[in-house]
């Protein structure tokens, strides 16, 4: 008898610790009769390797995969270069659009200040010093009317005085798409520090990743396969370390 | 260092990692793969979705491997019982267990040795399943199985004169 075929397919599969291993090359480099149980193993492996699911075969899947899985699981992730989602609180956005708002509105009057009338198919009064519209208001429509007699009140206006709705009401006869949008106060971010969100998710007390990893098993058939095969189990299957015998 | 099963950057370098490993594994035991896409999505799936934590990505890999692999053997189960309903019905004979892809393969010896990994033992066909495709070694394997490491050297070695018993019987020897 040369060299058991447990010891084989240990050495196969890179198992065999030293002196063993050695042992093994050595009586394999002069029993022929081992060598040709070696190489039919090593076939085996071969053939089995063949059949391998190839990279370029998976990559396929994992790239549908990974789609299906950034789709589906993780919609809210603050983290995410690529499509990052930023949320203010109804506070911030309402002082960020009314300071945009009179950003443009101040430029709007300064350039009417200066140019006399505005570009575009009205023209905005221009007040001059003393009160009096400098500017023809012919083609003025009634819309804009209301605006004009109500700042012609206030004798030399000052831009930053007139109120947001007033500009807000410009900028719409203008054209522009004005809109203030306000996002619910619950928002599910919070509004300082990291962006972290607060999941509404019903506690769930941390549990073992072993038995979660355990729950995929169906019941019954795993535990009925169990029995038959409870003997696998025995220590008596064992082979702790490998029986060499010199060759004859 | 703990490793957050959702947490998004070691989700995707533990995806990218890990995903051939369980796609390899779970083709070689269903042998079918849009069967083992299937799988490998809902591993992963489960995996973020139960917020665990591991102390290694190693751990996760097994975590995720184990998962995988008991999906896989269900979705073999389920098939031939089904398949054994459909036999009932029609009162066929058994037929070969031959799945779409082995029709497709060209290569008959391949064929032979998928068949006969399928006929394979359950126990034994995880551990040469995992050894063969899933490239772990031992000591790897009997984390995942919750097995003794010599256990998995036996599971391997039988499975291995098995298969080789059962590739004799069709008449085809591996080159």
């Amino acid at each position: 008898m040369c060299l058991d075929d447990q010891v084989l397919s240990s050495y196969i599969d890179g198992e065999l610790q030293e002196p063993w291993k050695t042992q093994v090359e050595e009586h394999i480099s002069h029993c022929r009769d081992c060598k040709a149980r070696y190489e039919y193993f090593v076939s085996l492996q071969e053939t089995m390797w063949e059949s391998r699911l190839r990279n370029e075969e998976i990559t396929v899947h994992q790239e549908r995969v990974w789609k299906y899985l950034e789709k589906t699981c993780m919609p809210a992730q603050p983290y995410k270069f690529r499509h990052r989602r930023i949320t203010f609180s109804g506070p911030a956005l309402a002082a960020a659009a009314a300071a945009l708002v009179l950003l443009i509105g101040a430029n709007v009057f300064f350039l009417v200040l200066s140019g006399g009338t505005a570009p575009g198919d009205f023209s905005i009064p221009v007040l001059s010093a003393d009160g009096r519209d400098a500017a023809p208001q012919e083609e003025a429509d009634p819309a804009l009317m209301s605006v004009s007699a109500r700042t012609h009140q206030t004798a030399a206006i000052a831009p930053q005085e007139l109120t947001v709705e007033d500009l807000l009401y410009l900028l719409n006869l203008k054209g522009f798409e004005v809109e203030l949008k306000r996002t619910e106060a619950t928002a599910p971010v919070s509004t300082f520090g990291e962006p972290v969100e607060l999941r509404d998710d019903p506690f769930q007390p941390e549990q073992d990743p072993e038995s979660i990893a355990d729950d995929a098993v169906e019941e019954n058939g795993d535990d009925a396969y169990d029995d038959i095969y409870d003997d696998w189990d025995n220590d008596d299957w064992d082979v702790d370390e490998p029986d060499l015998e010199e060759d004859k | 260092m703990e490793v957050k099963s959702s947490g998004y950057e070691s989700f995707r370098r533990i995806y990218r990692e890990v995903f051939p490993i369980l796609m390899r594994v779970a083709y070689h035991v269903t042998y079918n793969v849009d069967a083992s896409e299937d799988i490998c999505q809902e591993a992963f799936i489960r995996f973020y979705n139960r917020e665990l934590s591991f102390p290694s990505d190693d751990d996760a890999k097994y975590w995720l491997i184990r998962v995988t692999k008991n999906l896989s053997i269900n979705y073999v189960k389920r098939k031939g019982r089904e398949q054994a309903a459909f036999d009932r019905i029609k009162k066929m004979p058994l037929p070969s267990m031959k799945t779409g892809e082995e029709h497709v393969l060209s290569d008959e010896t391949r064929s032979i040795v998928q068949h006969a990994i399928q006929q394979l033992p359950e126990k034994l066909r995880t551990v040469l399943v995992l050894k063969e495709y899933g490239d772990l070694n031992y000591k790897e394997i009997a984390k995942i199985l919750h097995i003794t490491e010599s256990n998995v050297k036996v599971r391997a070695h039988r499975a291995r004169l098995q298969l080789m018993k059962m590739i004799d019987q069709e008449g085809i020897h591996v080159s």
